[in-house]
């Protein structure tokens, strides 16, 4: 069986962005695609985490970004990662006008229907990355 | 010596490009020969938090001094772009509407809205150094509403 | 009078389990009804991209690490790339002590999880309180 693809989120604590892209990385990894898809956490990885560093070396990686900074995708790179698939929150706020996620700790309706349309999104890479890595 | 002055509140920078002119309604302005290249201050798009949508008026457009010619949506606000002159719309920036968040980027210099041909003096727009001290008294009332950005 | 400056309070991104979580959620909740007057949340992501306006913040202001593990991801970073944080927590190590289990899901807490983030909150809040002190 395929290694699973890892799906790396921003995390950003500063903007609902951040809070979905998380979510939606949960939503991936735990109820849509479990053992298809992983996740770690993105400062172990730029930290220098030894088995950090090894799964990204050896998996093919999906990032998740919140906001234009790209931080996930930029801190994945920098750490020898090859990015097979980047998403940006606010590429799919762009998609879907009407939406107006405000919150950060705890989402709210909007940022939760938003996290599901990405995690949705992501899983169908997710399918694409393991059919062509058979 | 820094092109920019700058002011600090909490963790934000906020900067104000040296030599250009500036409207109390937060647009930069750049006199180039017989025009003006216009933009949003970086005060104005860090309030309004990250850009999603932008709408400049099309290159033709009559513009009024006070009025739009623009607009630009975050997921708190949609807002106005107020234009600083009377005069004509001669170019605008064709990268705005598949890249707004340029203008959070780097609303200065790639993120420019528009060139205006002019046809009212500037007079009343603020020099750099005014627009600073407004600004220092406007990051000082927003403060609380942004922070946590 | 002498004019005090902010906590940064800075979570881990804790993706691995519900101990990120936690300490993203305790640090949120301090920032936003605790102590919103005196903190200010560093983006970790964006602090390890590096010189950004929350490397230089942490430069010169006191910070606090909350950590979801014994990996101390928040704690190294800060201290790597701006100075030693004045103070740190250990949720895992905390929440032994304190003989609790972590919550179950590290998407959405549930209720206990929802308590257990606000006591952490409050104990960040004695922290940040102890620092304005003794500043």
């Amino acid at each position: 069986m395929s290694k699973p693809i890892l799906v790396i989120p921003c995390s950003g604590i500063g903007k609902p962005f951040g809070s979905i892209s998380r979510d939606a990385t949960f939503l991936v990894c735990d109820e849509l695609r479990p053992g298809k898809a992983d996740t770690l956490c993105l400062s172990l990885l730029v930290m220098g985490d030894e088995e950090a560093r090894s799964k990204v070396a050896s998996s093919k990686c999906i990032t998740v970004d919140g906001c234009p900074l790209a931080c996930a995708r930029n801190n994945v790179e920098r750490s020898g990662g090859e990015v097979a698939a980047e998403f940006r929150v606010i590429d799919l706020l762009r998609e879907n006008r009407g939406l107006k996620p405000r919150t950060v700790t705890f989402l709210d309706e909007d940022g939760e229907k938003l996290s599901k349309l990405l995690a949705d999104k992501i899983a169908t890479k997710v399918d694409e990355l393991m059919e062509e890595a058979r | 010596m820094s092109e920019y002055y700058e002011t600090t509140a909490d963790k934000f920078v906020f900067k104000v490009k040296k030599g250009l002119l500036y409207s109390r309604e937060e647009v930069w302005v750049a006199k180039e020969g017989d025009t003006l290249r216009v933009g949003v201050t970086d005060f104005a798009q860090r309030r309004g938090g990250d850009i999603v949508f932008a709408e400049i008026s099309k290159k033709g457009t009559q513009v009024k001094r006070g009025e739009p010619f623009g607009s630009y949506e975050t997921i708190k606000v949609v807002q106005d772009i107020l234009s600083p002159v009377d005069g004509v719309i001669m170019e605008i920036n064709p990268i705005i509407d598949s890249t707004p968040e340029i203008m959070n980027k780097d609303p200065f210099e790639n993120g420019w809205l528009a060139v205006m041909k002019p046809e009212s003096n500037v007079e009343g727009l603020l020099s750099a150094e005014e627009y600073f001290e407004l600004m220092k008294v406007k990051v000082a009332e927003e403060l609380k509403k942004i922070r946590g950005m | 009078m002498k004019i005090k400056p902010k906590v940064g309070v800075v979570s881990c991104s804790g993706e691995c389990c519900s101990l990120g979580t936690l300490s993203r959620v305790a640090t949120r909740l301090v920032l936003e009804e605790l102590r919103s007057d005196q903190t200010v949340t560093i983006c970790l992501p964006l602090f390890l991209a590096g010189e950004t306006e929350e490397n230089e913040f942490a430069k010169e202001h006191p910070t606090i690490a909350v950590d979801g593990c014994g990996k101390l991801c928040a704690k190294k970073a800060i201290a790597k790339y701006s100075k030693e944080p004045a103070a740190g927590i250990d949720v895992e190590a905390l929440l032994k002590e304190w003989g609790v289990e972590p919550p179950g899901s590290r998407r959405v807490l549930d209720t206990d999880g929802v308590k257990m983030a606000r006591r952490l909150a409050e104990l960040l809040a004695n922290e940040v309180d102890e620092i304005m002190e003794a500043d």
